[in-house]
């Protein structure tokens, strides 16, 4: 009789702690994005801000992937997320970023990076969408994804220019990194609201001049570097 | 009193029995139909309202070539023939964007002038642009089958003609050109088409910002730089959405088959590639309002400096867009 007593209490205690708390079920969880040029939220097609660099510019297109989310714990543990996200600026449902299985806790950090980390960037690397095939780099320039694509137009002392900022290729990615305090239950959560400065892209920790550095960052990979470095701290 | 009850719940029995409704019609079996999607092209969405069916693709095709549809002798393939990529050199007023891939598509017409479903848009064409009589159609036994088999109506409203049309539009996809074959690894281009394809999918000629390697367009608005000012008549997608930012903006028009087409640009003022190649080397009005940003990379200021080599091997690769499986499919020409 002790012995099956025994043997109930070591198969109840042995099965409780592979039970998971209600809490601790994964959860649907979600990312927000916004846009400023410094303090003005950015309206699309409107020349009324400036660069670093001192000259007038305006939003025609800002579409980009954001991919590789890890969320990390004081404890050392992450949640690494291999969703990829398209984001068009002008789309608000694209700007919603949804885990849908999110495990619940307390975190302290968020990385990922604008653009494809390279198992993605491949020609077909990810589903044909519309947007997706939009994005697409072509094989004759090595295949893959754009990373982003920020268009618009600016104006110096001696007129008005089109500027182009296209990254892609491996190299340019662009790696972010947040200290945040993130709690995140099996309930209801408040989202992770971001939001990203457009000018943090030409500024900090180098002034980036359309005129010098290049209008359009196409082919010029100094260009895309520069702006990869400038783009760490383009969310807040 | 026993055969007086028995009398009234027969009578009931009778008047019940008797009271026809649309649900207790002879209903049909639809055939499923499955759209053939060419490799490495979106699935399709196709609303769960009008599900594909063998039935409605007919009845939609038959209706496309069918001039019961206007008042004035028109049908769809009036203007959009199979030969020419389901375009044509017939349009009253601006050039028919061609008929192909659209069920792929948010945005009709040159300017956007509709942002919808097919099932939408056929309505505009159905209602608007055809202003089709729906009692020619219902006075019609044949058509009165037909959606009888495919919709199970006895009534034919113009809601069944525009789903009709809008499924076999569904049909009309073409992804089985030369050059689809070749990134396929099922054909090899020629030396001159391999040079016309760097030149267009490289900075070189930078066509691919806009003419994507799938659809061959991006499904968007933009000013290439046609003009430097703008008509009263046309402004372009401004016309649609009251934009300043939107004047001179027009859908970019797909390029598969465009060999096949003879008119080109919003409203047809080149008529041959030449001379839409050239345009892009060494006409575009830089100084046009609102000028696509990709428009005037630095090198382009003066133009793309193609040679005329150059030139010649974009016409060869251009011509390897064309899709004639697609131009001759028997079953998406008049029946």
């Amino acid at each position: 009789m002790v012995i099956r007593f025994s043997f109930f209490l070591f198969t109840f205690f042995s099965i409780l702690p592979g039970c998971k708390k209600t809490d601790e079920k994964e959860t649907a969880w979600q990312v927000n994005i916004s846009y400023q040029v410094d303090s003005s939220p950015l309206q699309m097609n409107r020349m009324m801000y400036m660069c670093e660099a001192g000259y007038d510019y305006e939003v025609t297109k800002l579409n980009y992937y954001v991919s590789h989310f890890v969320f990390s714990k004081n404890d050392g543990s992450q949640y690494e997320s291999d969703k990829v996200f398209y984001v068009n600026a002008a789309n608000p449902t694209t700007n919603s970023l949804l885990f849908e299985n999110f495990p619940p806790g307390d975190y302290t950090a968020v990385d990922f990076y604008v653009g494809l980390d390279s198992s993605h960037n491949v020609t077909d690397g990810l589903a044909a969408t519309l947007d997706n095939i939009n994005m697409g780099w072509p094989d004759e320039m090595g295949g893959g994804y754009h990373f982003m694509k920020l268009e618009g137009h600016y104006k110096d002392a001696n007129g008005t220019y089109g500027f182009a900022i296209h990254l892609g290729k491996n190299k340019h990615l662009v790696p972010i990194h947040l200290s945040r305090a993130l709690t995140v239950s099996g309930g209801h959560s408040s989202p992770l609201n971001l939001t990203m400065n457009i000018n943090e892209w030409f500024k900090n920790p180098a002034v980036y001049d359309f005129n010098t550095d290049g209008n359009y960052s196409m082919n010029n990979d100094t260009a895309m570097q520069k702006l990869c470095i400038n783009g760490a701290d383009i969310f807040n | 009193m026993k055969h007086l009850a028995l009398l009234i719940v027969g009578l009931w029995a009778l008047a019940i029995s008797s009271c026809k409704r649309d649900s207790d019609a002879p209903k049909n079996s639809f055939t499923p139909y499955d759209i053939q999607i060419p490799k490495r092209f979106p699935p399709m969405e196709v609303p769960t309202y009008n599900a594909m069916s063998v039935e409605r693709v007919a009845l939609g095709r038959k209706l496309y070539y069918d001039p019961i549809l206007s008042n004035d002798g028109r049908a769809c393939a009036s203007c959009h023939y199979q030969n020419m990529g389901f375009t044509s050199d017939n349009f009253p007023v601006t050039p028919v964007l061609p008929h192909v891939n659209l069920g792929w598509s948010k945005h009709f017409l040159w300017k956007g002038e509709k942002t919808c479903s097919l099932e939408d848009m056929m309505m505009y064409e159905v209602n608007e642009f055809f202003q089709t009589d729906i009692n020619k159609l219902n006075a019609d036994k044949t058509y009165r089958d037909l959606f009888f088999k495919a919709y199970n109506v006895q009534n034919i409203t113009s809601l069944n003609v525009a789903y009709a049309l809008a499924q076999f539009f569904r049909t009309l996809n073409s992804g089985n050109s030369k050059f689809d074959q070749y990134r396929r690894g099922e054909a090899v281009l020629t030396p001159n088409e391999r040079n016309g394809m760097i030149t267009f999918f490289t900075e070189k000629g930078d066509c691919f910002h806009c003419h994507n390697e799938i659809f061959l367009t991006d499904n968007d608005f933009h000013n290439t730089g046609l003009d430097s000012t703008f008509s009263s008549i046309s402004k372009g997608r401004y016309d649609v959405t009251g934009e300043v930012s939107d004047m001179g903006k027009y859908k970019t028009p797909t390029l598969r088959n465009c060999e096949l087409r003879d008119r080109f640009m919003h409203d047809g003022r080149y008529t041959t590639l030449e001379q839409v190649i050239e345009f892009y080397n060494s006409g575009v009005h830089q100084n046009s309002p609102n000028i696509d940003p990709l428009m005037t990379l630095p090198f382009k200021e003066t133009g793309l400096h193609l040679t005329q080599q150059d030139k010649d091997d974009l016409l060869s690769f251009l011509k390897t867009l064309t899709d004639t499986n697609f131009t001759t499919n028997p079953d998406l020409s008049k029946p």
